[in-house]
């Protein structure tokens, strides 16, 4: 008998007139704390079998986690109308008020109304959920009718002592949980032949308020005995993640039936009498429920985020050996049980040498044995900035595990790249200045700013000014050449005595012939004496004979035989000049000092005579 | 003589020396910074062109054009500007910084590869002018001194063993102007065309070999008409550009 036609009744939309698609959000609460979360549901509704899904904006400081999506499809005077509710989990980053957007839809009329939303402190007081208020905590143990066991499944009638002909039982596979621990419900519609049931019938799923549902498929059906009556049943299971401690209250499930009301024929035979029966409609409810959730112990990680189950992770990079520059793909799964899908993203290591690029994920859920596990997978690229040896550091994964009641963590193994110096314009060999340093974050690269003070360095402005001389670089070499043609000749000059001697004849007397004019009147016998030394010595200089006892005949007939022989009159000059200068010497009476300084000037011209006519 | 030898030196040496800036000068780059502080980067950067070409020899100008430039989206003009800056003053960290981050988005680096960077580092931090003047100085001093050698034999022995000691760094210095000429030699230039395209003749009748993006530093090679022969100093490459597409360091 397979006659449960499974959907969930969108009771708040019922009553709409369905011309198009409806988006319409809702958060359990206004106001949530750091270490808390949300739950953002989504509900869109059509007047179509299949409905659009809605497109999530990103929301600011919140981390967005999708859980799950339940969908009703109902049909009312062969009027299709379906709803689904999408459901997140927000878990907020940062303190202060927050807006939850507009939330659309492909083919919406119009958007859902914009939400506020207040995100305060850990340990500020903020509302509970709304349904979940209705029973606090008081971490006693839990009462009988709170416990689900059998005992609610067949409850008797009490004229007769028997078991109902048609029943919904709801059951917990466990009383008392940890926030964000698994918990099995279990909704099972029994039924037996004397139901008469008759068309479909319509599940309408409990109220779930502070819990994250996950369905766990397919439909079960079978056959039982309860009370000595058979019954067949259809079993729906749904995993929940109860997001909040306290004692929370799930509503009654609900099945909607039309049963066969026996007709007023009297002459009706029981099979045409039941053919022709009169529908009647009947709602069967489950009781309802409460859970008692633990927050987890005290002790707590100071990194852990609510995850509850049994985690294992693992990182992988697609290759060890790379160039600096080019991008390396990293990889970190966690798999496990439990609600894997809330894992957050890893943080980011301080790792100047590394620069981490956006971080993707992917969810793969398996729901084997009504159990959720999974695997969350994080893909990171990674470019190594300067060669060398690089290591990715271990990334956690706190949770808590309720079986052993304790915190683990799931830690990968570091990771070591070998970085080789990369192609030219792959990446700067510099740290830049923007690269990331031990505690902070880098959210771009630009250059540096203007130059605000200008530094001038005035030695460097002299070494380029210097340089920029141009062709009085050439002065240094001509320095250069003057002096070694100097010191040639005074080379050269060493080399030739009588070279030098007869060079320096006139220099050498004239020097005389102005120690002579420089004494004093009184001394007019010793200047005398002076020009007539500067005479002889000049004429024995260029003959390079002694000066001592050269005569005038002597001279004459010298200068005579040299190449360039004086004129005969400069010669009859110096022999005028000799006698006086002999007579002046040797008889220096009345002779008074301008006298013998008009002589010694006469004495020079001669002597310059000569050696211009001689030749040096 | 040797009045006249000073005062002809410091004749060659007064024009060269730069003056503090004037009132307009000043005037003028509060209102390029201005104007960059207000995120007019295009405005900015022709304010800056204006200074710069007035002191070519002006590092921080040319670093502040550049800044403009790459804040204004050019990054060929913008390397252009760093590098002028970085051949100024190399020792500048800014500038240094800048241009580096500037060549990656073109595609390369500062360093050459296979250049241990605390060589190269080393190896530029004096500027090629800086380098010609320590060269010039150096070979001042030792002719100087060498003279002074040849006319003066009494002091002739202290005199060699100074100029000895200058020869070497006369040396010294000009290798390592030489070596760096070899690295940045003249004849420079920078891509500032979006995405040019060099050929394999000097026309458009030749066809295209490769494209080039911009800020891609080259080094020209020849001339034809408007058309520059450029070869690619990461790649090795050679092609025709046309000499618009070029900016010459």
């Amino acid at each position: 008998m397979k006659k449960t036609a499974l959907a969930l009744t969108a009771c708040a939309f019922a009553a709409r007139a369905w011309a198009g698609v409806f988006v319409t959000s809702a958060l359990d609460r206004a106001r949530v704390a750091t270490d808390d979360q949300l739950v953002l549901s989504v509900t869109v509704t059509g007047d179509q079998a299949s409905v659009p899904e809605p497109k999530l904006p990103p929301i600011e400081a919140f981390s967005v986690y999708d859980s799950g999506r339940s969908q009703s499809i109902s049909i009312v005077n062969g009027h299709v109308a379906s709803s689904v509710v999408y459901t997140y989990v927000l878990t907020p980053r940062s303190v202060g008020r927050f807006r939850i957007p507009p939330i659309g839809a492909d083919g919406a009329a119009q958007a859902s109304a914009p939400i506020d939303v207040e995100v305060v402190k850990p340990g500020v007081k903020t509302a509970p959920a709304p349904d979940a208020s209705a029973a606090p905590d008081e971490y006693g143990p839990p009462s009988a009718d709170q416990a689900n066991s059998d005992s609610q499944e067949a409850p008797a009638d009490a004229q007769t002592g028997r078991t109902p002909a048609a029943m919904v039982v709801a059951t917990l596979d466990k009383s008392r949980a940890t926030v964000n621990e698994q918990v099995t419900l279990t909704v099972r519609f029994l039924y037996s032949q004397e139901a008469q049931l008759l068309g479909n019938q319509q599940y309408e799923a409990p109220n779930l308020t502070g819990f994250l549902s996950v369905d766990l498929p397919p439909v079960r059906n079978g056959t039982t005995v309860i009370g000595g009556r058979p019954y067949a049943y259809s079993e729906i299971k749904t995993a929940l993640f109860p997001i909040q401690s306290g004692r929370l209250k799930i509503g009654p499930a609900s099945v909607h039936a039309q049963v066969a009301r026996p007709g007023g024929d009297p002459f009706a035979a029981g099979f045409f009498n039941s053919f022709f029966a009169n529908p009647q409609a009947v709602v069967l409810h489950s009781d309802p429920l409460t859970l008692r959730v633990d927050p987890p112990p005290p002790g707590k990680p100071a990194d852990f985020t609510g995850v509850v189950g049994k985690l294992s992770a693992r990182a992988s990079v697609d290759r060890a050996d790379v160039k600096a520059g080019e991008a390396v793909t990293l990889t970190v799964e966690v798999s496990g049980s439990g609600n894997v899908q809330s894992i957050p993203e890893p943080a980011k290591p301080d790792v100047p040498a590394l620069r981490f690029f956006d971080t993707e994920s992917s969810v793969t859920t398996d729901k084997a044995g009504d159990r959720i596990t999974g695997r969350k997978t994080f893909r990171t690229v990674v470019v190594p900035r300067v060669s060398g040896d690089a290591q990715l550091p271990s990334f956690r994964f706190p949770y808590y595990d309720p079986q052993s009641k304790a915190f683990a963590v799931a830690a990968t193994a570091p990771i070591s790249l070998r970085v080789a110096p990369g192609a030219p314009g792959a990446a700067s060999a510099m740290p830049g200045p923007t690269a990331a340093a031990p505690g902070v974050t880098a959210f771009g690269e630009d250059v540096r700013y203007l130059k605000t003070a200008p530094e001038q360095d005035p030695f460097s402005a002299s070494l380029v000014s210097f340089a920029d001389l141009g062709p009085w670089h050439a002065a240094p070499f001509a320095a250069l050449l003057v002096a070694a043609l100097f010191d040639w000749r005074r080379r050269a000059a060493d080399a030739d005595p009588r070279g030098r001697r007869f060079r320096d004849a006139r220099r050498r007397a004239e020097e005389r012939l102005k120690a002579a004019s420089s004494l004093s009147d009184a001394k007019a016998a010793d200047a005398a004496a002076h020009v007539d030394e500067a005479l002889a010595a000049f004429v024995a200089d260029k003959l390079d004979v002694p000066s001592a006892g050269l005569t005038l005949k002597t001279a004459l007939d010298g200068l005579k035989s040299l190449r360039r022989p004086p004129a005969e009159p400069t010669l009859a000059r110096l022999s005028a000049a000799w006698e006086e200068a002999d007579l002046r010497r040797f008889a220096p009476g009345g002779v008074d000092g301008s006298d013998a300084r008009r002589f010694a000037d006469e004495i020079a011209d001669l002597i310059r005579t000569l050696d211009q006519e001689i030749g040096r | 003589m040797k009045i006249a030898l000073a005062a002809a030196l410091l004749l060659a040496f007064a024009p060269r020396v730069r003056a503090a800036p004037t009132a307009a000068v000043q005037d003028g780059l509060s209102a390029a910074r201005g104007l960059y502080d207000a995120g007019r980067y295009a405005d900015a950067a022709a304010a800056f062109t204006t200074l710069a070409a007035a002191a070519p020899r002006d590092a921080a100008l040319q670093y502040d054009l550049g800044d403009a430039l790459f804040k204004a989206g050019r990054l060929g003009p913008a390397i252009v500007g760093f590098e002028r800056a970085f051949e100024l003053d190399p020792r500048d960290s800014d500038v240094r910084e800048n241009l580096t981050f500037a060549l990656s988005r073109a595609g390369e680096e500062l360093v050459p590869p296979g250049t241990p960077p605390v060589l190269f580092r080393l190896f530029t931090e004096l500027s090629e002018r800086e380098l010609a003047g320590l060269h010039w100085a150096a070979a001042w001093a030792t002719l100087l001194l060498a003279a002074a050698a040849l006319a003066l034999p009494r002091r002739r022995e202290i005199l060699r063993a100074w100029a000895g000691g200058a020869a070497a760094l006369w040396m010294f210095f000009g290798l390592w102007w030489m070596g760096l000429r070899a690295v940045l030699p003249p004849g420079r230039g920078v891509v500032i065309a979006a995405k040019a395209e060099l050929r394999h003749g000097p026309g458009e009748a030749f066809d295209v070999a490769f494209t080039v993006p911009e800020g891609r530093r080259v080094r020209v090679l020849g001339s034809s008409g408007a058309w520059l022969d450029v070869g690619l100093l990461k790649e090795g490459a050679r092609g025709w550009i046309e000499a618009s597409a070029i900016e010459r360091l």
